[in-house]
């Protein structure tokens, strides 16, 4: 799942200032296992947003609505009509930071905005703790490291075994709140007789499929529906 | 989507009373609605919080974690309380049918046929021979279970529903069956199960030699001499411990019980064994009576051993051992081994029985002339009072399509097949996780008090006992529903859940009814709202809300407060009344199952500040408590972001006393702040 | 004589760190290796040391070389991608340059900068192929080098961690075999579990030089204690500066280093000094030690 927190009510005031119809929008699928955006997380900075706003003696209305998710178009249309109807001059996102390029994207003159900061792809380990777990490098080396991800996982990303700074405890030196993965790694590969397999791991990995290319797209012709303007072997 | 879970206290319920309802209605202060919950299934409500033998309690879930909730207890707690109300409470009649049934038995099957008939439109006359109505209820129970008046309650409320009751008329000999036959298009017969059996020992016709139901009959009537000496019962039911305990109040010395059955065949129940016992009965087991002799009148009854009492099919075929004899002194002996119709009603109008006494009875409680119909005892044999009202509940219904009458609405309509709970016990690992909470149960007076004199032995629990009581019911059946729809699989509700109930699924979370302790945590704390607790809904924060805000407008204090903190309902009733103070004063099922945004509701009606009252000690879910303290926390974060002052939000644990309570909730109140915010 | 030729001669070997300054005027830090050059076979120019910026480590580097002094060019691997660890090492040989210590690097986090990006394109690992490469007279996409092959002298760091000593032997033995040809530790202390450690590198084949970093007082050795992964300043040691009075603290911190030196010059192949500023404490500790160029 993406994981993501929402952001100070501070900050979301800050941004909504010079509207007065807000549609705040979640999504009730990774927003709302990461606590941060499900349809009980926008009922309640909805109401945050109107308590504040009748203690500030400000008009403000505040409107709701949960889609499934927001990531698709077809799930924007949804709220697009929900903005109609309510005559929302902002739409206020609680999904994460896809669904808010995706309203963007299709309504070239509503205003959105992100009310929760994207963190990580992770996992939600135990009530109220989640892990970054992978980093969508493009290129998976977790054959190799026995399932565990140095790339998201090790604070500097390395690729050949743990820098010099693991702490007594196991725990990393940048952050001892999570272990060192590369001990975790090592540990793992001793147990299941794996240590030639991190040998053989790519010592200078291909960022260029990483975020750090251009802005990925994938684009499958085997499942791709031809259309007049997208013929076979378009991949734009 | 919502299930519909019959829970197993209603399930046992003869008559099918909704207990759980009337409970929940108990601890959110409708004692109006719980009366109109119970006389909805059973008129004769007010005798059986007295002398149900309350099958519901034994089938309670909560026996397996403690012991059952004190229904019956509860159940006199309402008609006690509302009294007045039901004074004024005049059962709306369908428009007459023209129809016209005569109902010959004012038992308590009687009754109820003759209301059901009534409610829907039909006239109805109960023919009574005694000179009072009830049946057994006023004329052989004994009054120290059982004040008349109890029965006149419940009895005034049928006659208000147009039933009339004719007493001093015996049917059989003052009118004849074929006159009602003529008159009437229908006539029921509830006639009870009237006379005593005897036995065919010598002896048995000596003076001072009585048959139980005659003995309670004139003991009730005031009409039984004092006793003196030595009292035998023989018999090991319910009605010889009546008669025991009524010879002990009549003075007798020494009053034993001897039963055919061993202690544990008695058919007694066991309460009635103890609190017998308590006032100085004493009871031999497995002795069957040979022979009362004495000079004309009786001194002495000789037994013999019983060796069995069933045989192996369970019938009734005792066994003796006749070298085993004991003989015991006795100035009375008292016969409480049974009882039989009196059928005098249908002498000479050519109805079959099936055995001499016996009427017969056909499908649809018919009897083999056309247009009668049987109710109660007199067809069922002996039970209990709930039971003869499913009886005469069965028949009405019988009867009304017999005449092409459709039941009115408010007609209790009986299954024709037993009532199966949808949920059995508790899981084991569910119970195990659960708190133990005392059973609140019915004042007794102290034996020695008891015994002395006729006064009712049991009291009525006070309000704040019977709120008690009402806690501890869990609503069984009525618990955490998911919207497949809605859940994102995210395990909160399974990680949250106290009693390790919910779990998440192929497509969605679930919380199985039967494991379901309905505390609502999972329905505050999942993130995509999709799950509703069927016991408190979302909505019911809003609801109750406004109505508090309509009471008090622009109320600036709101006071959320869980129902059982509340040691009577005053405290919210005089906020009804205008003269409470100027706050909104919100009731609740239950704080913990609060979300965020429910706590957060009052600040977006303008309150300024929030006071939270849990039920504290008095909490039948313990286990939620710490994250009721996180859910506060975080709301009180979310409301200090939106600039509310830091004491906007406060909580107090305890129990509400009275009106002035409100002001200790106020001064010791725990104001709360938001939790350290947690690294990223 | 210089570091390559202590090593490649079998000496035992001898170098100290000096740290670049936060600014422009390296006046100061030039005295300090003037002073300490007679004293050891190279000096090492730390990179952004725990990630607290620095005038950066290539360019002192140039500048010790100017003066004729011996550096060894500290490469981390946190503030350039590989285009700019070649760069930038190109650069260095073309001013002489050629013994190199390559490291992972300190997170930012660290430093005082916590909020910048790190770049971790390569790890060390990487680095020191990147080292070989440039060696064998290809860049790492391949393309050969218009001055033909370099002539880097690699060397890495390792942390003889007790706790952690399976994966940073691990790491060690990556390290040789990409090339790696001396090491210099981390601070040792604990002479024994060193011991263990070097019974265990020593089958590397690779000449080990042992960190030696003076404790100014006992807060430092118990921030070390709490704070430096892999480094443990022994009971013994911290008692031995809390009983000594202020005045005579700098001659026991000396003597506490010239005894670690004389217990470990033994086992290993060199030393490493880590003054922290204090220069000239340094060389009494080698002198103390008995520890001279040979
Ligand atoms: C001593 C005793 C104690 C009991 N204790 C309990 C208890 O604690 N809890 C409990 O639930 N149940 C108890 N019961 C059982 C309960 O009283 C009966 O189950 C119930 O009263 C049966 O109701 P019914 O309407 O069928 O008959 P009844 O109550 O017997 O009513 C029949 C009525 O018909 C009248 N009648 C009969 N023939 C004629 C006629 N020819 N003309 C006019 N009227 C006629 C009778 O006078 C009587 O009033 C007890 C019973 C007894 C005897
Ligand atoms: S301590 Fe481990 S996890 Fe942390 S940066 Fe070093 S190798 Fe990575
Ligand atoms: S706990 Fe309540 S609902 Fe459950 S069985 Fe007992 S009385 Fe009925
Ligand atoms: S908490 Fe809600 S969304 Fe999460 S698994 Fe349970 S029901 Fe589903
Ligand atoms: S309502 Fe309570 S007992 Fe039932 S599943 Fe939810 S948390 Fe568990």
């Amino acid at each position: 799942m993406i994981v993501g927190q929402q952001k100070s009510l501070d900050d979301i005031w800050r941004m909504i200032a010079p509207f007065s119809r807000v549609l705040v929008v979640g999504c009730n699928e990774c927003m709302a296992a990461a606590h941060a955006g499900g349809e009980a997380e926008v009922a309640e900075l909805a109401s945050a947003l109107r308590i504040r706003a009748r203690n500030e003696g400000r008009e403000l209305e505040v409107f709701e609505f949960t889609p499934k998710r927001l990531c698709e178009p077809e799930y924007v249309a949804e709220v697009l009509a929900e903005v109609a109807r309510c005559k929302a001059d902002l739409v206020l996102s609680l999904a994460c930071g896809v669904g808010v390029n995706s309203v963007a994207d299709q309504a070239a003159d509503l205003f959105v905005l992100p009310a929760v900061d994207t963190l990580f792809m992770g996992t939600g380990a135990e009530h109220g703790v989640w892990l970054e777990y992978c980093a969508g490098c493009g290129e998976c080396v977790l054959e190799y490291t026995g399932g565990l991800c140095p790339v998201a996982r090790c604070s500097k990303g390395l690729m050949a075994g743990p820098c010099g700074g693991t702490r007594d405890d196991g725990s990393c030196e940048v952050s001892p709140d999570v272990p060192c993965v590369w001990k975790l790694i090592l540990e793992r590969a001793t147990r299941l007789g794996t240590r030639e397999r991190l040998l053989e791991m790519p010592l200078f990995k291909n960022w260029s499929k990483s975020s750090s290319g251009s802005p990925r797209r994938l684009v499958r012709e085997d499942l791709r529906i031809p259309t007049e303007d997208c013929k076979e072997g378009d991949t734009r | 989507m919502a299930q519909d879970v019959l829970p197993p206290c209603h399930a046992a319920c003869p008559a099918l009373t909704d207990t759980r309802e009337y409970v929940r209605a108990v601890a959110d202060g409708r004692y109006e609605d719980a009366l109109d919950i119970l006389l909805a299934a059973n008129p004769m409500s007010a005798v059986c919080g007295r002398i149900c033998h309350h099958p519901c309690e034994e089938a309670c879930r909560r026996s397996s974690v403690d012991s059952p909730v004190s229904l019956r207890a509860i159940k006199r707690f309402v008609t006690d309380a509302t009294r007045e109300y039901r004074s004024h409470r005049v059962p709306g009649r369908a428009p007459s049918s023209g129809r016209k049934v005569a109902v010959v038995g004012s038992g308590p099957a009687g009754l109820a046929a003759a209301l059901d008939l009534s409610l829907s439109g039909v006239d109805v006359v109960v023919y009574e021979r005694d000179e009072r109505p009830g049946g057994m209820l006023g004329a052989t129970i004994p009054r120290y279970r059982l004040p008349y008046e109890v029965v006149e309650e419940d009895i005034d409320d049928i006659r208000r529903a147009g039933v009339e009751i004719k007493t001093g008329v015996e049917i059989g000999t003052d009118i004849g069956l074929q006159d009602l036959c003529r008159d009437y298009d229908a006539v029921v017969l509830a006639l009870g199960l009237a006379e005593s059996r005897s036995l065919a020992v010598p002896g048995v016709d000596l003076d001072g030699v009585h048959l139980a139901i005659d003995f309670l009959r004139r003991a009730r009537a005031g009409g039984m001499e004092r006793l003196n000496g030595s009292v035998l019962v023989v018999g090991g039911g319910n009605v010889a411990m009546d008669v025991a305990r009524t010879a002990v109040r009549l003075g007798a010395e020494d009053v034993t019980a001897v039963a055919l059955e061993s202690v544990d065949e008695m058919p007694a129940h066991k309460w009635e064994i103890d609190e017998a016992h308590e006032e100085g009965v004493k009871i031999i087991n497995s002795y069957g009576p040979v022979e009362f002799t004495g000079d004309g009148r009786v001194a002495e009854a000789v037994f013999r051993r019983c060796t069995r009492v069933f045989d192996d099919g369970g019938r009734f075929a005792p066994e003796y051992d006749d070298a085993d004899r004991i003989s015991l002194p006795a100035d009375t002996v008292v016969l409480a081994i049974g009882q039989s119709a009196d059928t005098v009603a249908i002498k000479g109008a050519g109805i079959e029985e099936s055995a001499p006494g016996r009427i017969k009875a056909g499908p649809g409680a018919r009897t083999s002339a056309d247009g009668v119909f049987l109710a109660g005892e007199v067809m069922t044999g002996p039970g209990s009072a709930v039971e003869a009202v499913a009886s005469g509940h069965r028949t009405a219904a019988a009867v009304l399509e017999y005449l092409g009458v459709p039941p009115a609405p408010l007609v209790h309509v009986m299954p024709s097949s037993p009532a199966v709970p949808d949920i059995e016990d508790i899981p084991e690992d569910v119970r195990g996780r659960m708190s133990r909470i005392a059973r609140v149960s019915s004042p007794m007076r102290s034996p020695a008090a008891r015994a002395a004199s006729f006064e009712e032995v049991e009291g009525t629990l006070s309000e704040a006992e019977a709120r008690k009581e009402a806690a501890r019911c869990v609503a069984c059946g009525l618990g955490a529903e998911v919207d497949p729809d809605k859940c994102v699989g995210c395990y909160t509700c399974v990680r949250i859940c106290p009693y390790g109930v919910a779990t998440v699924g192929h497509t969605a979370a679930e919380a199985p009814a039967e494991a379901c302790l309905t505390c609502g945590l999972c329905a505050a704390e999942c993130p995509a709202a999709a799950i509703s607790l069927q016991r408190f809904g979302r909505g019911l924060v809003h609801e109750r809300l406004a109505r508090a805000l309509e009471l008090n407008p622009g109320a600036r204090v709101a006071v959320l407060l869980c129902q059982n903190a509340l040691a009577s309902r005053r405290f919210l009733t005089s906020q009804q009344a205008g003269n409470g103070p100027p706050a909104a004063i919100v009731p609740l099922p239950c704080v913990e199952r609060l979300a965020a945004v429910d706590i957060m509701a009052p600040f977006e009606s303008g309150a300024e500040k929030v006071f939270l009252v849990h039920c504290g000690d008095a909490c039948v879910y313990p286990e939620g408590r710490g994250r009721f303290e996180q859910t506060v926390s975080r709301a009180a974060a979310l409301l200090k972001a939106a600039g509310l002052r830091d004491d906007a939000l406060n909580v107090w644990f305890g129990r509400i006393e009275s009106e002035q309570d409100l002001e200790r909730i106020y001064a010791d109140s725990t104001r709360v702040g938001p939790r350290e915010a947690a690294d990223r | 004589m210089n570091l390559r030729q202590a090593i490649g001669d079998a000496r035992f070997a001898i170098t100290v760190e000096v740290a670049p300054p936060k600014g422009t005027d390296v006046t100061e830090v030039l005295n300090a290796s003037r002073m300490l050059a007679p004293h050891v076979h190279a000096l090492n120019v730390t990179d952004n040391q725990s990630s607290v910026m620095k005038l950066s480590s290539l360019g002192f580097s140039i500048r010790l070389m100017q003066e004729g002094l011996n550096p060894v060019f500290q490469v981390t691997c946190r503030d350039r991608n590989r285009i700019g660890l070649q760069g930038d090492l190109l650069a260095a040989a073309s001013f002489g340059i050629d013994t190199v210590l390559a490291l992972t690097g300190d997170h930012p986090r660290m430093g005082d900068h916590p909020e910048a990006k790190p770049v971790y394109d390569i790890d060390v690992i990487g680095l020191l192929e990147t080292i070989r490469m440039l060696n064998q007279g290809r860049d790492l996409s391949g393309n050969e080098l218009e001055s033909g092959p370099a002539d880097f002298f690699p060397g890495a760091s390792v942390t003889p961690s007790p706790a952690n000593m399976d994966a940073q032997l691990f790491k060690m033995e990556r390290k040789v075999k990409a090339g790696a040809r001396f090491f210099q530790t981390q601070a040792v202390f604990d002479v024994p579990v060193f011991a263990e450690f070097m019974k265990r590198a020593r089958d590397f084949g690779v000449p080990v030089m042992a960190g030696i970093i003076l404790l100014k007082n006992a807060g430092m050795a118990k921030f070390m204690n709490a704070n430096i992964p892999g480094v443990t300043v022994p009971k013994g040691i911290i008692n031995e500066l809390k009983d000594t009075d202020k005045k005579d603290r700098r001659a026991k911190s000396v003597e506490i280093g010239a005894r670690i030196v004389g217990e470990v010059k033994d086992l290993v192949q060199g030393v490493h000094m880590m003054p922290l500023g204090w220069d000239k404490e340094a060389v009494a500790v080698l002198e103390q030690a008995g520890i001279g160029l040979q």
